[in-house]
Order: C-alpha cells, then sequence, then structure tokens
C-alpha cells in the first residue's frame, strides 16, 4: 500500500463510515432512549468535525488545534452516556470530571501544547478516565440478566472500550508522529480501521434498539 | 546510555495492534462469561420449574387417590350399609301388620334412605369417577353433562370430534381434563346465570383442542384479575401438570369463554 492509497482511505473511505451508525440511528430514532440520543448526537458532531478538519485540509491548512476543541466535547459526550447508568449522587462525580477535563483542555491549549502540537497530554488522559467508565459499566452489568447481545449498551460499550484502548498509545505518541507525516499514515490507518469497527459494533446497537426499548428503564 | 534505534511508528502500530487484539479478546471472554452464568441461570430456574412441577404432580395424584378412596369406602361401606338399613326396614313386620302410622313410617323412612343412597352414590362418583377410569374421559364427561341437563339447571351440548384420541389418553391427563371440565361447569351454574354451555373436543397438529363456551355474565374482572381466583388456578395447575395451556377469551357481554390445548400423549 503506498502513502497515497493510505490518505485515500484516511481522507475519503473512513469519514463516510459514520454515517452507518447514523443511519441506523434515523431510522430507530423514536425508539432511541436518552444514552443513545447522546451518541447520536455525538455522532453528528464528530461527522461534521471531520468534514471541517477535511476542508481544512484540502486549503493546506494545519488541523491539530481543533483536536483540542474535539477532546472536549468526546469527552464530555462519553461521561454524559456513562452517568446515565448510574444513580443520580454519582452522576455528579462525572459532572466535576467534565468541569476539571474541560479546565485542564484549556490550560493545555494557551499555556503548555501550542496550537500546532497534538494534546498529547489530555486526548490520553481523557481517553484512560473513558476506558475506567467502561470497565465500571462491565462492572456493573456482569450479573445481568439478559445475554449479552441483547443489551444494546453492551454494543456501544464494546466500541467504546475498543477504540480508546486501541487507540491510546497513538494518542500518546502523535507528536513523535508528526516528525514523519508520511510513515504516520501507517498508524492513523489502523486508528481508521479501529474507528470503522467502533461504528459498527454503535450501528448494531442503534439497529437493536427498537427490540430492547420495551425492556428499557433508561 | 546509548540511543535506541527502534523505529516509534512500529512501536506504535505494535502497541495499538496488541491492545486491539487485547481488548477484542476480553469483551469475548466477557462475552462468554456472562452468557454462561446466563445459561446456569437458566438451568436452575428449570431445574426449579420442573422440581415445582414434580410436587404439583405429587399432590394431585395424592389427592386424586384419597379421593378415589373416599368415593370408594362412601360407595361400599356406607351405601351398602344403608341398603341393609333400608332392607330391614322393609322386612320389618309389626304386631298389627296395617298399623297406619307403621306405614307412614315405613314410607319415609324408606324415601330418606333412598334419597341417602342417591347422594351417597352422587358424591362417590364425584369423587372418583368409576365411567372415567372403565369408560375413558368422552364418557365420563358425557354422563356429568347427562347429569346435570337431566338437573336443568343448565343445558350442555357436547361436541365430540376427538373420540380415538380421547378413549386413548393416559389416566392422568383424561383425570385432569375430566376436573377442570368439571370446575368450569360448576363456575358456570354457581355463578353465570348461563342457560347454555358448549364443550367442543377436536385435534389440531397434535393437539387436543378443548374450547368451553357459555352464555352467562362472563367475567366481570379483567382477565389477569380472574386468573388468580382460586377456581382458575385449580384449573390452571391441573393443566399445568398435564403441560397443557389456556387461553381466556374477552368475550365481554356475550358470556365465558377458555380455549385449552393440551399435548396429545397416549396410554
Amino acid at each position: 500500500m503506498n502513502i497515497t492509497a493510505f490518505s485515500i482511505y484516511a481522507m475519503y473511505i473512513v469519514p463516510p463510515t459514520v454515517l452507518i451508525p447514523i443511519v441506523f440511528a434515523l431510522l430507530n430514532f423514536n425508539h432511541l432512549t436518552k444514552p443513545l440520543k447522546i451518541i447520536f448526537w455525538y455522532l453528528i458532531f464528530s461527522g461534521l468535525f471531520n468534514l471541517v478538519a477535511l476542508v481544512l485540509i484540502s486549503m493546506h491548512q494545519t488541523t491539530t488545534w481543533t483536536l483540542h476543541l474535539y477532546a472536549i466535547i468526546e469527552f464530555i459526550a462519553h461521561s454524559l452516556f456513562y452517568s446515565m447508568f448510574f444513580s443520580k449522587k454519582k452522576r455528579n462525580i462525572f459532572m466535576v470530571l467534565m468541569v476539571g477535563f474541560t479546565t485542564l483542555c484549556v490550560i493545555n491549549y494557551f499555556f503548555i501544547q501550542n496550537k500546532i502540537e497534538f494534546n498529547t497530554y489530555t486526548r490520553p488522559l481523557g481517553a484512560i478516565i473513558i476506558i475506567a467508565y467502561s470497565l465500571l459499566f462491565i462492572l456493573k452489568n456482569q450479573n445481568d440478566e439478559k445475554s449479552w447481545g441483547d443489551n444494546i449498551y453492551n454494543w456501544i460499550n464494546a466500541g467504546i472500550l475498543l477504540y480508546f484502548a486501541s487507540c491510546l498509545f497513538m494518542f500518546i505518541f502523535s507528536n513523535y508522529l508528526l516528525e514523519s507525516p508520511d510513515i504516520s499514515r501507517l498508524v492513523w490507518a489502523i486508528h481508521d480501521t479501529v474507528l470503522i469497527f467502533e461504528y459498527s459494533l454503535f450501528a448494531v446497537g442503534f439497529y437493536k434498539c427498537r427490540a430492547q426499548q420495551t425492556i428499557s428503564s433508561y | 546510555m546509548q540511543s535506541t534505534t527502534d523505529n516509534i511508528f512500529i512501536l506504535v502500530a505494535l502497541g495499538m495492534a496488541g491492545t486491539f487484539l487485547l481488548v477484542v479478546s476480553f469483551i469475548l471472554f466477557s462475552i462468554r462469561n456472562q452468557n454462561r452464568l446466563l445459561k446456569q441461570r437458566q438451568q436452575f430456574q428449570q431445574a426449579q420449574i420442573t422440581h415445582q412441577k414434580e410436587l404439583l404432580k405429587a399432590v394431585i395424584e395424592s389427592q386424586e387417590a384419597e379421593r378415589k378412596r373416599i368415593g370408594q369406602d362412601l360407595h361400599d361401606d356406607v351405601g351398602t350399609t344403608i341398603s341393609g338399613l333400608r332392607l330391614l326396614i322393609e322386612m320389618f313386620k309389626p304386631s298389627s301388620g296395617d298399623d297406619k302410622n307403621y306405614q307412614n313410617f315405613a314410607q319415609s323412612t324408606k324415601t330418606i334412605i333412598d334419597k341417602i343412597v342417591k347422594d351417597v352414590r352422587n358424591i362417590s362418583h364425584n369423587l372418583s369417577p368409576t365411567t372415567l377410569r372403565y369408560y375413558g374421559l368422552a364418557a365420563a364427561v358425557n354422563e356429568h353433562c347427562t347429569i346435570i341437563n337431566q338437573s336443568g339447571k343448565l343445558e350442555i351440548t357436547l361436541n365430540n370430534n376427538a373420540e380415538k384420541v380421547l378413549e386413548n389418553l393416559p389416566i392422568t391427563t383424561s383425570t385432569a381434563i375430566y376436573r377442570v371440565i368439571e370446575e368450569l361447569l360448576n363456575n358456570t351454574i354457581k355463578h353465570s346465570d348461563a342457560s347454555k354451555a358448549d364443550i367442543d373436543f377436536k385435534v389440531d397438529a397434535g393437539l387436543i383442542m378443548i374450547a368451553y363456551t357459555d352464555n352467562g355474565k362472563g367475567l366481570r374482572a379483567d382477565i389477569e384479575t380472574a386468573k388468580k381466583g382460586m377456581g382458575m388456578q385449580n384449573i390452571e395447575s391441573r393443566l399445568l401438570n398435564i403441560n397443557a395451556t389456556y387461553k381466556l377469551e374477552p368475550y365481554a357481554g356475550k358470556g365465558f369463554q377458555i380455549k385449552i390445548e393440551c399435548p396429545i400423549v397416549y396410554a
């Protein structure tokens, strides 16, 4: 695979795959529960964000600064999603984490990592917290009365865990990868492949939500 | 310290691939574990249901055995003794043969004894229907319906399109169905103010289909509340014991209707 092929894969094939879960969500929109709606709007944001990034790339502008904003929205969306599975009292902890993380991102953007660098301090931190959310979710649901596949949130959670755990290394070493943009495309291609897995798992979750809505309490 | 010559890209790519595999394995193990736990829980619940069914079966069987014993004792002992008493009264000859008072006494005593004999026979028959044991379910239901029809309390129409199957049912199944029909007829007579009832037997797709309807008041409460009544619970436990299912049809204003489906089991 040459560099052009990597670029086509990363720029034209992977970004539209976000439409797969979005289409499934739209088809079942009336049956979407609150947590699923959060994921749906996050996907819409993610798709638009990718579009903006592609436009900036076509105009030969740097896009790294946009990731600072993306990290905040991504973290808030995931925190809101997981907070839905916990009691109101415990949701305050999620609120504190959201406010704390946003503050850290702002400080990092203005004072620590400048506009042309990746946010390699805050994004991995966000990813680690999201992985912790995901593991807590698994712990909470391990005595589920239903089969694993029948719980739609298991599919969403599997997608999130798979993406953030697999891409954690990449988030940490993003700035090293900037040193050689051509070869770094290989790493981004792996990232994009994991992203397709995540979107596919989200799509299964959205597809199954119609059957589950009668028994869901969220 | 010697500087490393490792390629950072390869290290990151390997790290990502390794973590990906690790997470996939973790999720698959988690799925397997959760599904296994669920299966174990289902097996445990199934075992509990089977145990409860066995207990129910034992209760019903011992109840039937006891009914049979009491029925036979009533018929053989009490019935025979009362018949002997009637004979004694008949054979007794007072010193003055044409004593009017004696004749009145003998007549009224014999009438009462005849009534007692009839009642004892009915009770023993209800406790342990001999027709059911010797001639099968259809004959027993037919006999029961005839008795009720003759009493004038209810006009029952029996349509039997499953003659062969009903003849070959094991005694546990036929007793259960008989008791259910008995209970339904009893409910109709006691609570529904109905004038007519229909019992329909037919065979379809390996099942005995029984449709029971009457033209009475029907169910006052909703179906779920009606199911909690003592009579319906008796019916349910009898049917559960023979793996039969039932459905109370919404029949508001037209009477009462129940449809029973019982798997065919041969004796």
